[in-house]
């Protein structure tokens, strides 16, 4: 804690600094402007329009974007440094008098305004520190508690330091959320202000309780003070829940403030506990916008704000920011199955996923963040967690993308329930599905095409794209052995040969050419991907929080250069943003992928012959002799997996980089990022998709079109129109198919197109052709005499046999000759039985004899036949 | 699972035709013509559907194939002369009637028949491969029906087996019956109808004799050798024939004999007819194989058969005996023809009655007549043939009296 804090101290300061000045603060600085933005809150409370506006002129899009993003971390931090503070404190407090830590805990209890006031009154050092912050930045009272405990001792000094600085800096981030988060909670839902404040109320409970375990654990005379405090929680809650009492609390809290100390210090208290509990409202907002009940919200923000409250307690403090963050981009996809409580604090703010993802990012690459290991070791808890509790309790949430996979791998059937309430076996239609889906695909949609050259990517590429899909599969059939495997990998490796790659790219047609090998290279890599992927999530939760976490980001991103134009607009973000930002962002960031990736992709002609083909068995490729060869499929491959990991996201990722630029220099670290975890989590949701396949660093580029993507999907998955994220994911589908126009991409983009399909064409018309032509020899040798000839010597075989036979012995028993010297009609199964079970041998033949053979011969003989079994299906039992 | 039956005694395959409109036609398959006939014109429960508008009523019997050796025989060509259109026993290039409408659920619809459509599919199946060889014979009642046959043969190139037996059974022109006919009861008129349905032996009387014969020669165990492969039978050791000639007692395997008569024909299966290789007499080979399927599978039949005789003896009435014997095939023939001597005397009652207030009125006459079982065909042959059958009816009348 204590190094990662420091750590957070060098780089927090001017971060919060630019991300303030940049997004809302610079009218902040003075009392006036922070009572304005008080108002502000009101006015939201009160459900006034002038929300909107004080959000556009507070944010520009990249600004608000880091902003949000540090408020999101810094807010999960905060509450961690509380806890850690506060445990702290009370081991101070346990070596010093009990009374000071009781009222702090107190005031902290009870409102953010009373603990704003003790705040200020000690923790002058923050405000001198940072004015600039302190001005923006209203602590919590718990930080500010906690730097009175450390001006106590010496250990909490230092403690306070960091706790403080942290503080300040979350506490400014925690302000222009909640300036923002007002003014999108305004512009999407007013009740969600009302909401914040029971949801400030809450989470301060929460805390107050941790406090208390810790300090039972810590200290005996804690627990006292802190059940003290429990009995006091309830009343401050209330008062702010509503807007008005909190006004009359930042009243006298000002009196209180001018009493003791500095005004500003109190005005930047009572803007603390505004922000703290607009942060809140911030995350409540959210939720509204996210389309759920606000008033269903609010009591699961309660119940889930204790969950998640405990949930830290149990685990770590750190988790929880990130969990919150996780929890809340997947809230929107499983909003149906919130169970977990302490998942809607999490949840409420899809933003904040997209800005803890950048202050990963960030955190990583800069270190401008305060605490960036935080969040990393926090992401694989959080998933931990979520994955105990998936586990005790029902739903386990996945990540969208995964939930996307699965239910991509869940047929949904659409029809009248009487149609679905037919008594036919699940499987039925499964199979009729499967039949119609591969019908389908072994003719290339006609559409494919006409969406690609549709699309704004340089004509070549869709001429090049039809040929390949039309050709597609038949070269996919032709490469694959019976059993699906790719028959030959050097002859891939010829077609893709460097000068062979080259002259492609030259020539449009040529890529479908290619499109086989670096299809079954595509596949293979979603394979490969597929199951990492699944490990990742079961196992490790980092890899879900990945996904939300990217969808988050897209979201910011599309969303961003709409806010820029339009300044703010709340509400609208998940649907409109990211259409706007799909069409625009392409454009701009068609270079920006393949810098990045560039740079990723490991020198493979550097590695050893041994590790060429180490790496090419981790692709579960069959060994290839030349090292050329390997190069060229190991690049192919990893190609394949960036496509997978960033091509799917292409836009996204094209957003995230232009932001990262404007807010901060994250290009690197965020590629590092990716390499990791961000590529796998990203592939898995590709994977889902069935666009998992190689994106090349140009798929990106034309990734940016929305419409075809989704077409191409449906097919393939059942979408869930509503949800924003959705949506996004189809897009980056698409952008990979489109991305075939490069000729390496091009293959790629094909296997994206005929996902699982292409393998059971390729088996299937390798295995029926072949016995076919293996019969055929067979049934020809026999077949030398035409049908007629053929059965006019069977039938004198028959008669022959049936006519050799010994006179019977038993009246009663008579043989087939006698039978029908007695005009006994004759059953075919019996006398074809007969036949063929060593009679017809017997006179020479060779073969079988049919039912209905046998009957045309008795036709032709003019003896009376019947079948045993009549068309009733009932059998003759007597003549 | 064996066949657990003899041959059957009779079974036929008819086309019906209504004597008031001779459009209307039918086609089935009976064991005891006289029976079904009534059922069709109403007079005995069990006619079928299509035959019971009473204005199509009273049906005649205006051809019939006889011999069949099976039931599902039987069944099996009256389905094939039902459905010429659709039956598999009618190559391709033979079939004269196709399908030119469909059913609703996808079946061929039936064309619609008539007597020369009808008589025209007889001769195609007659032909088929199928039936050629059938032991069957063709029996005409109506001279018209006869008529048209024969124009039928001899439009077509192909012909029919020689062997196949044609049988114009037209109602006698007052010349059999009145030379036959001795006896005055009403029994021995019913008894004496040698045309017609009623004519037809539907039992196994014509069998007597060659039934008693094998009988014995079996029982004692006389079996000796076989006349052909000269090895020795062993009792019940094997399917033989015997010579139904009286005095030849020839004795040979089954198979034997069918080689003899095939004359070392090795595509052909079944023998048609043949000498017997004792008595050189010429045999049909179904004849042959009937009293040997009454000898291995009719012991009731043959039960039935010999006992009637015992009850004959005892009544000492030939035609008592005769009636009893029909009995065994089915109770209710027995009633009707029972019966039937009543009945046709209360005709003759009503008839003459009428003969003698109107005189002479072919038509009254006619349909009374037909009303009666035994002279129906008669009545309907009257119609068709005009004065002719007046005739015939009046020397039955005359005969009755």
């Amino acid at each position: 804690m204590a190094s990662i804090d420091i750590l957070t101290l060098s780089s927090t300061p001017p971060r919060q600094f630019g991300t303030c000045n940049m997004s809302s603060s610079p009218g902040l600085p003075s009392p006036s402007n922070l009572f304005m933005k008080k108002p502000q809150i009101i006015r939201s409370g009160s459900r006034a329009a002038p929300i909107p506006q004080n959000a556009t002129a507070s944010f520009t899009s990249a600004a608000t974007l880091i902003q949000k993003a540090s408020d999101d971390i810094q807010g999960a931090e905060t509450i961690r440094s509380l806890t850690l503070a506060s445990a702290d404190i009370y081991d101070i407090d346990t070596t010093e008098p009990t009374k000071p830590l009781k009222p702090r805990t107190k005031k902290v209890v009870a409102k953010k305004d009373d603990p704003g006031n003790n705040k200020v009154a000690k923790p002058t050092r923050k405000p001198a520190a940072k004015k600039d912050e302190g001005d923006e930045v209203k602590k919590p009272r718990k930080p500010r508690a906690k730097k009175s405990e450390g001006g106590l001792a010496e250990n909490g000094e230092v403690d306070v330091d960091e706790n403080g600085d942290a503080l300040v800096k979350e506490k400014a981030v925690r302000k222009p959320r909640a300036k923002k988060a007002d003014g999108d909670t305004q512009a999407k839902i007013s009740k969600g202000k009302v909401i914040k404040g029971s949801k400030a109320e809450v989470p301060s409970k929460n805390k107050v309780k941790n406090i208390d375990s810790s300090a039972d654990s810590l200290d005996f005379g804690l627990v006292e003070a802190v059940k003290r405090r429990t009995a006091w929680t309830p009343p401050p809650p209330t008062s702010m829940s509503s807007v008005a009492p909190v006004l009359v609390d930042t009243s006298g809290e000002g009196l209180g403030l001018l009493e003791s100390e500095e005004k500003t210090s109190g005005f930047t208290d009572l803007l603390g506990s505004f922000g703290f509990t607009s942060s809140d409202a911030h995350h409540g907002a959210r939720k509204v916008s996210e389309g759920a009940g606000t008033r269903k919200r609010k009591l699961i923000e309660l119940v889930n704000t204790n969950v998640g409250d405990a949930a830290v307690v149990a685990a770590a403090p750190k988790p929880k920011g990130p969990k919150k963050k996780a929890r809340t981009i997947t809230d929107q996809a499983t909003s149906a199955y919130r169970e977990d409580e302490a998942e809607p604090p999490s949840s409420p703010a899809p933003p904040a996923p997209l800005l803890q993802y950048f202050s990963y990012k960030d955190t990583v690459n800069n270190d401008g963040f305060k605490v960036p290991a935080k969040p990393r070791s926090k992401s694989p808890v959080k998933g931990g967690l979520k994955a105990k509790k998936g586990s005790a309790q029902a739903p386990i949430l996945l990540s969208p993308e995964s939930a996307l996979k699965q239910v991509g791998n869940q047929d949904f059937v659409f029809g009248t329930s009487s149609q679905l309430a037919r008594e036919e076996s699940p499987t039925f239609l499964r199979d009729l599905h499967e039949a119609i889906q591969a019908s389908n695909q072994i003719e290339d949609d006609p559409f494919f095409d006409i969406l690609d050259s549709s699309s704004p990517l340089p004509a070549f590429s869709s001429r090049g794209k039809a040929l390949a899909s039309a050709k597609r599969t038949l070269w996919s059939a032709g490469a694959r052995d019976m059993s699906g495997d790719l028959l030959d990998v050097e002859m891939i490796d010829m077609v893709d040969s460097p000068a062979v790659a080259k002259m492609l790219k030259a020539s449009a047609t040529q890529p479908s050419v290619t499109s086989l090998p670096t299809r079954a290279d595509g596949w293979l890599d979603v394979e490969e991907l597929s199951n990492s992927a699944l490990g990742f999530t079961m196992e490790q939760m980092p890899a879900t929080n990945v996904g939300p976490v990217e969808r988050a980001i897209r979201e910011e991103l599309l969303s961003s250069p709409p806010r820029s134009s339009m300044q703010k607009q709340n509400s609208p973000r998940p649907s409109k943003a990211p259409k706007k930002p799909d069409i625009q962002e392409p454009s701009q960031s068609s270079t920006n992928p393949q810098a990045s990736q560039a740079p990723k992709r490991p020198d493979y002609e550097s590695y050893t012959t041994a590790q060429l083909t180490k790496e090419i068995a981790s692709y579960r490729f069959k060994p290839v002799k030349n090292r050329d060869q390997m190069v060229t499929l190991l690049e192919k491959c990893w190609e394949g997996k960036n496509r997978v990991a960033l091509g799917a996201l292409g836009t996204n990722k094209n957003l995230s980089k232009s932001t990262v630029n404007g807010s901060s220099p994250a290009n690197e670290p965020p590629a590092s990022s990716q390499n990791t975890f961000p590529k796998r989590s990203r592939g898995r949701p590709r994977k889902d998709s069935g666009a998992s396949l190689e994106a090349s660093p140009a798929k990106p580029k034309t990734k940016g079109k929305v419409g075809r993507p989704k077409k191409t999907e449906t097919v393939e998955f059942p979408e869930i129109d509503s949800d924003t994220p959705l949506s996004q994911i189809r897009t980056p589908k698409k952008p990979l198919k489109k991305a075939k126009r490069p000729v390496d991409e091009i293959s790629d983009s094909d296997t994206l197109m005929t996902p699982s399909p292409p393998r059971r064409r390729a088996s299937q018309l390798g295995t029926s052709p072949l016995p076919l032509r293996l019969f055929n020899p067979a049934d020809e040798e026999v077949a030398e005499l035409t049908p007629a000839e053929l059965q006019a010597s069977l039938f004198s075989h028959i008669t022959k046999a049936v006519t050799s036979l010994p006179p019977s012995t038993d009246p009663l028993k008579p043989n087939w000759q006698e039978k029908i010297l007695l005009y006994d009609p004759i059953v075919l199964e019996d006398l074809t039985l007969w036949l063929n079970t060593g009679a017809l041998d017997k006179v020479g033949w060779d073969g079988e004899a049919l039912a209905k053979e046998v009957k045309k011969w008795c036709e032709s003989k003019s003896v009376c036949c019947l079948w045993r079994e009549n068309l009733r299906g009932g059998s003759r039992s007597r003549y | 699972m064996p066949m657990d039956r003899p041959i059957p005694a009779f079974y036929c395959c008819y086309l019906l035709r209504s004597t008031v409109r001779h459009g209307s036609v039918y086609v089935g398959s009976t064991p005891n013509p006289v029976r079904r006939l009534k059922q069709h014109n109403g007079l005995a429960k069990g006619g079928a559907v299509r035959t019971s508008r009473k204005t199509l009523r009273p049906w005649e019997m205006t051809c019939i194939v006889t011999g069949f050796p099976s039931h599902i025989a039987a069944l099996q060509f009256e389905w094939a002369w039902q459905n010429p259109h659709i039956t598999q026993r009618i190559a391709p290039e033979e079939r004269l009637q196709h399908a030119t409408q469909k059913k609703r659920p996808g079946q061929p619809k039936r064309p619609r028949h008539s007597v020369s459509s009808l008589l025209s599919n007889l001769h195609v199946l007659l032909r088929s491969p199928s039936f050629s060889r059938w032991p069957l014979e063709l029996r005409f009642f109506c001279a018209d029906v006869h008529k048209a046959w024969t124009k039928w043969t001899k439009v077509t190139a192909e012909s029919i087996r020689d062997s196949i037996p044609i049988i114009q059974d037209f109602s006698p022109v007052n010349t059999i019956s009145s030379g036959d006919e001795g006896a005055s009861s009403p029994k021995n008129k019913k008894r004496k109808t040698t045309h017609g349905i009623a004519a037809l032996p539907v039992d196994y009387t014509d069998q007597k004799t060659y039934v008693e014969m094998g009988k014995e020669i079996v029982e004692f165990e006389r079996e000796g050798s076989c006349t052909i492969c000269k090895s020795n039978l062993e009792h019940d050791a094997g399917i033989y024939t015997i010579c139904p000639s009286p005095g030849c007692e020839s004795v040979t395997h089954m198979t034997c004999l069918s080689k003899h008569f095939l004359h070392g024909d090795e595509e052909t299966l079944v023998p048609i007819k043949g000498n017997c290789p004792s008595c050189n007499t010429e045999l049909r080979w179904v004849d042959v194989v009937k009293e040997l399927s009454l000898r291995m599978r009719g012991q009731k039949e043959v039960e039935k058969l010999l006992k009637v005789k015992r009850a004959r003896k005892t009544k000492g009435s030939a035609s008592q005996a005769a009636v009893d014997s029909s009995d065994g095939e089915d109770d209710a023939d027995e009633i009707m023809e029972e019966f039937v001597p009543g009945t046709q005397g209360m005709v003759a009652d009503d008839w003459r009655a009428i003969d003698d207030s109107d005189g002479s009125d072919a038509e009254s006459i006619a349909s009374n007549v037909s009303f009666a079982k035994t002279t129906s065909l008669q009545a309907s042959k009257s119609g068709v043939l005009g004065t002719v059958i007046e005739d015939s009816d009046w020397d039955d009348m005359d005969v009755l009296n």
